[in-house]
């Protein structure tokens, strides 16, 4: 069973779904885990969830200050991370021939941009042989209606954990990807104006997953613990897809 | 590979792990290794058509994909320990991580594989490899 005993984690996106799911499943193994996201009153709510080894931390990933202000408060509590895990996304369908500058610039911003700058910035707290988990998405190898911005901030994504792999290289960082399928979690919400709208999403994902079922946020999280212990000490540079065989198809 | 697993479907519960071991020879040019390669290329392609085959049974089946690995046959190849430390620095030069897998470490992934830890990992491929067909 992975063993995050004694580490460090610190989880963006961390008071819902794959993030929430990841963190709760960093401290059962053992790590203490700060959380990072944009409401306090649901960070507030992981916090009890989780119920121990957690610290919350409220801030916007796409906001540079607020990286800083977050990493500044962990440098001085516990002086170093050991795992970083990329969960702040978000997604916002549009067809092409609707897609707005808006739409476009705020799915780079945050599931691209906001990265790249919120692992830059951790790199002189990360510790040497540490590990760095993004999340891509099964979109990034599909064409699926919709979704032009949202899969190429994905791809983007995984163009990432290449070129990281390379340059931590001497400093034994993994850093690999998880390319979730659809999984249940509130991202459905997000995206349907009512409860109706997001449940009919739900099924109609569901029905392309060859498991005939969405994806529980705690089968993203078993797989992040993993790849984030010493029992993925050889694995770098992967985009492993947890999608219940749609990627097959 | 395909009569083992054929022959251990009716063996196999619902829910089961199948793992197929491929090679990074199948992802990257090694000269003569046509063959080889090209038959574990297959493995992944098994791996695909036999996700959907058993999905009704609850049956994962995937593909574990070694880098180089530092076992015994190194040395059981050369002629001398000097040989035997250049093979493995050629090896370790191309591999981000900078080493060659140890083969607890390939183990630790079939162990994922099949463990409930990836219940949701289904006709994919996994790939410990340090790194080398990533960058």
């Amino acid at each position: 069973m992975p063993n995050l005993q004694g580490k460090v984690a610190l989880v963006t996106g961390g008071s819902s779904g794959i993030g929430l799911a990841t963190a709760k499943r960093f401290v059962e193994e053992g790590a203490f885990v700060y959380i990072t996201a944009r409401r306090q009153t649901e960070l507030d709510k992981a916090v009890l969830l989780i119920g121990r080894n957690v610290a919350a931390v409220r801030g916007d990933v796409s906001n540079l200050a607020d990286l800083d202000r977050l990493y500044t408060k962990i440098a001085s509590e516990k002086g170093k991370i050991d795992i970083l895990f990329g969960g702040a996304g978000i997604v916002d369908p549009q067809p092409l021939a609707e897609t707005t500058e808006e739409s476009f610039d705020k799915l780079f911003a945050i599931n691209t941009r906001a990265l790249a700058f919120t692992v830059k910035k951790a790199l002189p707290l990360l510790n040497d042989g540490g590990a760095i988990i993004v999340i891509t998405s099964i979109a990034e190898n599909k064409g699926i209606p919709g979704f032009t911005a949202y899969s190429a901030s994905k791809a983007a994504v995984r163009s990432f954990v290449r070129t990281w792999t390379a340059e931590l290289k001497d400093r034994r960082i993994r850093v690999n990807a998880i390319s979730p399928g659809p999984i249940d979690t509130p991202i459905f919400e997000q995206q349907a104006p009512t409860k109706e709208g997001a449940d009919q999403a739900r099924a109609q994902f569901a029905a392309a997953v060859p498991f005939g079922r969405l994806g529980r946020p705690e089968e993203i999280a078993s797989a992040a613990s993993f790849l984030a212990s010493d029992e993925a000490s050889f694995i770098a540079g992967v985009d492993l897809p947890v999608d219940g065989g749609m990627s097959a198809i | 590979m395909l009569f083992t697993v054929q022959k251990s479907l009716p063996f196999l519960n619902n829910g089961a792990s199948v793992i197929l071991t491929s090679t990074i020879a199948s992802l990257r040019g090694f000269p003569g290794r046509s063959a080889y390669a090209a038959s574990k290329t297959a493995l992944r392609s098994y791996a695909r058509t036999w996700t959907m085959e058993l999905k009704d049974r609850g049956i994962r089946v995937n593909t574990i994909t070694p880098g180089p690995c530092d076992t015994p046959l190194i040395d059981a190849e050369v002629n001398s320990p000097e040989e035997a430390a250049a093979v493995r620095a050629k090896h370790a030069a191309n591999i981000p991580l900078g080493r060659m897998a140890r083969p607890e470490e390939i183990a630790a992934a079939m162990l994922f594989l099949a463990s409930e830890d990836s219940s949701f990992v289904a006709g994919s491929e996994l790939l410990v490899d340090g790194g080398m067909c990533s960058v």
